[in-house]
């Protein structure tokens, strides 16, 4: 194909003509007043005997020949062999486009389009921005058509479409990278876009195309199925709006599978297996729609077959008595193998053959009819249930063939999700931009763990129109529509507060707690690489290993991270690994939430975006600790059912006490932490505390040093502060004097238990000193309550002598 | 694009013209499912009755033959009903199509047509 337009090619005249001409209610209302004047003029020479009439007639002529020609001209085919651009140009554009032209008219041009404006609004670059970008001189023009022109061979379209033009004279721009940076997107999306609009122009092509159901006689060799009407639903009388629109590569391979395996002779049954969300049942509709055209590619057997689905909770309901089910299912099945052309299906076959609450056993009944070969029947279910029925019942799934239904791949994912996406907007009154898309299908691999491709993608992209912004989803629409399902922070720091919150982190925390600037430094830089978007999205935000005594603020840096940033503390799951020293306590680790709702994967399915603190880590049995191991590398724990749960927003700390006492000694010889860090680690290792390969694994391992007196005394303020704020509601204030929080220290230090003590000394000491004063009615309401040295030594030498 | 539409009118217009009467005739015999209903002349009507009679008693088995016989027996006769009215229909159609190809190029022609018997007072 040649870069040049020729402007007096047939099909260009015809694009222009079509231009005035081709509109339907041109067409319609030019060959209706033909006929209205053919047959006044004909009445009025016959009835009133005038021949004046003929001239009406004369009329309808001219009247037919430009409806007529309207309508042809609304149907312009391309002509690949035509060697110029015209042949294969979409005639929107080819009708209006000038003898001469610039890239710059033609950018004007081609946003007059539908193709063009397609291009401009799902990527939200507007209309207007490309003419002003583009080059004025006329001989640039070939180099677009060149580059349109390979545009529309990577996208494997016959038809050189509007779009496919924008999109080359977008990729002409001189900077183009870097302009379509700043809408999140690069050179290959935009050819992606192009392609999205030719297949929405060759889907509605194939949608305006006769269908060949077969007319009126189709069914009167096939029996009567009142039952099967009056408990199922018959997929093949269903609305289109259930099946696959797109011609996916992995599901016709799966449909062409089930067409063979019904069409073939004895048990021509099939079950259909995949996951939650992998469009089984779409499937199954499709199939439906398939079998109800008179394609030559159907086995003879199965053309204008029906599909009908047993409605479980109908038949429980009509038959309550005993036996009276049975009975009823094997009328059913009578009944489809009579017709000849029923197909039972089976949604949630576990439904069928599992006792239990809405659920009924039926594989007794249906053993005989499938071993027969009569009955033909598609089962859908997932991978577990499918395992569950083959171990409780071998023979039902020896008579079965089983058809796998992979998740879809990326590419597929995003050809349905471009289909659907126009139902959705179609029902919502929105638009979708071409980024939201892409939003959808990445976060939803990484947040939707409970259904697989493309059940997942299509979930989130429904759910997100109820973020839409003034009727246009975005990026950000889908961001949030996660953020607020799942409860994750997915785009990076936005607001002002946010950052503010960022740069400050250390601060904040340290409002909590005291000291171990290391430990703070570490996990809030890893905070802010996460918000900031720069952090490797396939592990968790953060893995820490913090060592040290008790009482010098591991879990407190836990809890102030999960109050700081995550958003309160009920954002911290805590597991204390004590509790998972026996080689069994892997099970539990890893329970499914139905089973056990605070196992580590159920609370983190619920709450992903969270701190994990695993205290004690040390006392975890080695089993526990491998089941670690993939957690910390990739972020994703697999649960007792083999579903995936993701870490991958969520700060893993890990704390132990291992060593504690080498840590005192160093310090207490004058060290500092980073003196001794990598001697203590490989201490560790060799005394065979930790395995190296587990040590290994974590972003950082933080020693945690003993706390001095001085700073037990900021531990007593922190903690009279929260007293503080409790005793405000009842307009309290107290006051402790600095000698008397002196004596507090002095007397709950022990070097070994930190900062622990602390809170058992001010409960001892100070809250039952002002307990009494209010009780007594010393502290009225807006006072304040002083706590001398000599109240302190009291209260101490009290509560000993108990 | 007078010119244009006087040339696409007996060039394309009228091959387009014969194609479409093609259609229109497939179309109806697919519509009275014509081929569907001779490849099934003889099957059994709705497949009333199809049931199984295996292992009935001989009265049963026959009154199964005579109901199945009956069953085909107007299954036949509504089905070559059927193929006839869509035969009818196809030939009716194909006529009218046949009429309208061989009008087609004179009705460029009808406003001068239509002067002419107006002007010399012709009545129908």
């Amino acid at each position: 194909m040649s870069q040049f337009f020729n402007y007096d090619s047939p099909r260009a005249q015809k694009a222009r003509y079509a231009r005035h001409m081709a509109h339907q209610d041109v067409a319609l209302m030019t060959l209706i007043c033909a006929w209205v004047l053919l047959i006044f003029g004909l009445g009025v020479v016959w009835g009133v005997r005038s021949s004046w009439g003929w001239l009406l007639v004369g009329l309808a002529g001219p009247l037919w020949m430009v409806g007529s020609w309207s309508r042809y001209l609304r149907d312009i085919p391309s002509q690949p062999n035509v060697q110029t651009i015209d042949g294969v140009l979409e005639p929107s554009l080819l009708g209006v486009l000038p003898r001469e032209h610039t890239p710059k008219e033609l950018a004007k041009l081609v946003m007059t389009t539908p193709g063009g404006r397609f291009i401009a609004n799902r990527f939200g670059l507007g209309s207007e921005f490309l003419e002003p970008l583009v080059s004025g001189a006329a001989a640039d023009t070939p180099k677009i058509w060149q580059e349109a022109e390979r545009i529309r061979q990577l996208t494997g379209t016959t038809e050189l479409t509007a779009a496919a033009v924008a999109a080359a004279l977008i990729r002409s721009l001189p900077s183009v990278n870097q302009y379509l940076a700043s809408a999140h997107i690069d050179q290959d999306d935009i050819v992606q876009g192009a392609a999205w609009y030719a297949h929405i122009r060759e889907s509605i092509a194939l949608r305006n195309q006769p269908r060949h159901d077969g007319g009126i006689g189709r069914d009167w060799s096939f029996g009567y199925t009142p039952l099967l009407t009056r408990f199922g639903y018959n997929l093949s009388e269903m609305p289109a709006s259930n099946y696959l629109h797109a011609g996916l590569p992995s599901r016709d391979a799966a449909i062409q599978q089930v067409m063979h395996l019904l069409s073939q002779g004895g048990r021509s049954n099939v079950a259909l297996v995949g996951g939650l969300g992998s469009g089984k049942t779409a499937l199954v509709h499709t199939l439906a729609r398939k079998l109800m055209n008179s394609d030559l590619s159907i086995p003879r057997n199965l053309q204008f077959c029906q599909i009908i689905a047993l409605d479980p909770s109908s038949l429980i309901a009509n038959a309550p008595g005993r036996g009276e089910l049975e009975s009823l299912v094997q009328r059913l099945c009578y009944e489809a193998v009579s017709a000849k052309n029923t197909i039972l299906f089976l949604d949630d076959a576990q439904l069928f053959f599992e006792d239990g609450n809405g659920a009924v056993n039926l594989s007794n009944v249906l053993m005989p009819m499938l071993e027969g070969g009569a009955l033909k029947l598609i089962m859908a279910m997932d991978e577990q249930r499918w395992l569950r029925i083959m171990q409780a019942t071998p023979a039902l799934a020896q008579y079965m063939n089983r058809v796998m239904l992979a998740p879809t791949d990326e590419t597929e994912t995003r050809r349905l999700m471009e289909d659907q996406v126009l139902v959705y907007e179609f029902r919502n009154h929105t638009l979708y931009s071409y980024q939201s898309l892409q939003a959808v299908y990445r976060l939803s691999s990484r947040f939707l763990n409970e259904q697989v491709m493309p059940g997942r993608a299509l979930k989130l992209l429904e759910t997100a129109a109820d973020f839409a912004e003034d009727g246009f989803v975005t990026k950000r629409s889908v961001e949030q529509a996660i953020e607020q399902t799942q409860g994750v922070k997915v785009g990076t720091a936005d607001t002002a507060q946010e950052r503010e919150t960022l740069m400050n982190l250390e601060q904040l925390i340290h409002e909590r707690m005291i000291n171990q600037t290391r430990a703070v430094q570490v996990v809030s830089d890893a905070l802010r690489r996460a918000r900031a978007g720069v952090r490797n999205p396939e592990r968790p935000i953060g893995t820490f290993l913090f060592l040290g005594p008790t009482g010098v603020g591991k879990t407190e840096l836990a809890k102030s991270v999960a109050a700081v940033f995550f958003g309160g503390e009920e954002r911290l799951v805590r597991l204390d690994l004590n509790e998972y020293s026996g080689p069994n306590d892997v099970n539990r680790l890893i329970a499914d939430a139905s089973q056990d709702q605070n196992s580590l994967t159920a609370q983190i399915s619920r709450n992903p975006f969270s701190v994990v603190l695993l205290d004690e880590i040390e006392k975890a049995h080695p089993h526990v600790l491998n089941t670690l191991l993939q957690l910390l590398d990739e972020g994703i724990l697999r649960d007792i059912n083999n579903r995936e749960v993701s870490f991958r927003d969520a700060v893993l700390i890990a704390t132990s006490n291992a060593g504690a006492d080498r840590i005192r000694q160093h310090i207490e010889a004058g060290e500092k932490l980073e003196q001794f860090e990598e001697q203590f680690t490989n201490e560790l290792i060799n005394s065979n505390t930790f395995r190296p390969e587990f040590l290994n694994r974590f972003d950082e391992i933080v020693l945690f040093r003993p706390l001095t007196p001085e700073e037990l005394l900021r531990v007593i303020d922190i903690i009279l502060k929260g007293l503080n704020k409790n005793l405000a509601a009842q307009k309290l204030t107290l006051h402790v004097d600095d000698d008397a929080k002196r004596a507090l220290v002095d007397a709950g230090y022990d070097p070994r238990l930190g900062a622990r003590p602390m809170r058992r000394i001010v409960q001892r000491a100070v809250e039952n000193i002002v307990a009494n004063q209010m009780l007594s009615g010393q502290a009225a309401p807006g006072s304040e309550i002083r706590i001398t040295l000599q109240d302190v030594q009291t209260m101490l030498q009290r509560s000993k002598a108990e | 694009m007078l010119l244009a539409l006087v040339s696409w009118w007996y060039t394309a217009g009228w091959s387009g013209l014969m194609e479409k009467a093609g259609q229109r005739s497939a179309r109806l015999l697919e519509t009275f499912s014509v081929k569907l209903l001779l490849g099934s002349l003889f099957d059994p009507f709705r497949q009333i009755s199809a049931g199984t009679t295996r292992g009935g008693s001989f009265d049963m088995q026959l009154r199964a033959l005579g109901d199945r016989l009956f069953s085909r027996a107007f299954g036949a006769v509504i089905r070559s009903l059927f193929i006839l009215l869509g035969l009818v229909a196809s030939v009716a159609v194909f006529v009218f199509s046949l009429v309208q190809l061989i009008m087609w190029p004179f009705i460029p022609l009808l406003p001068v047509a239509a002067v002419l018997l107006a002007l010399l007072g012709v009545h129908l």
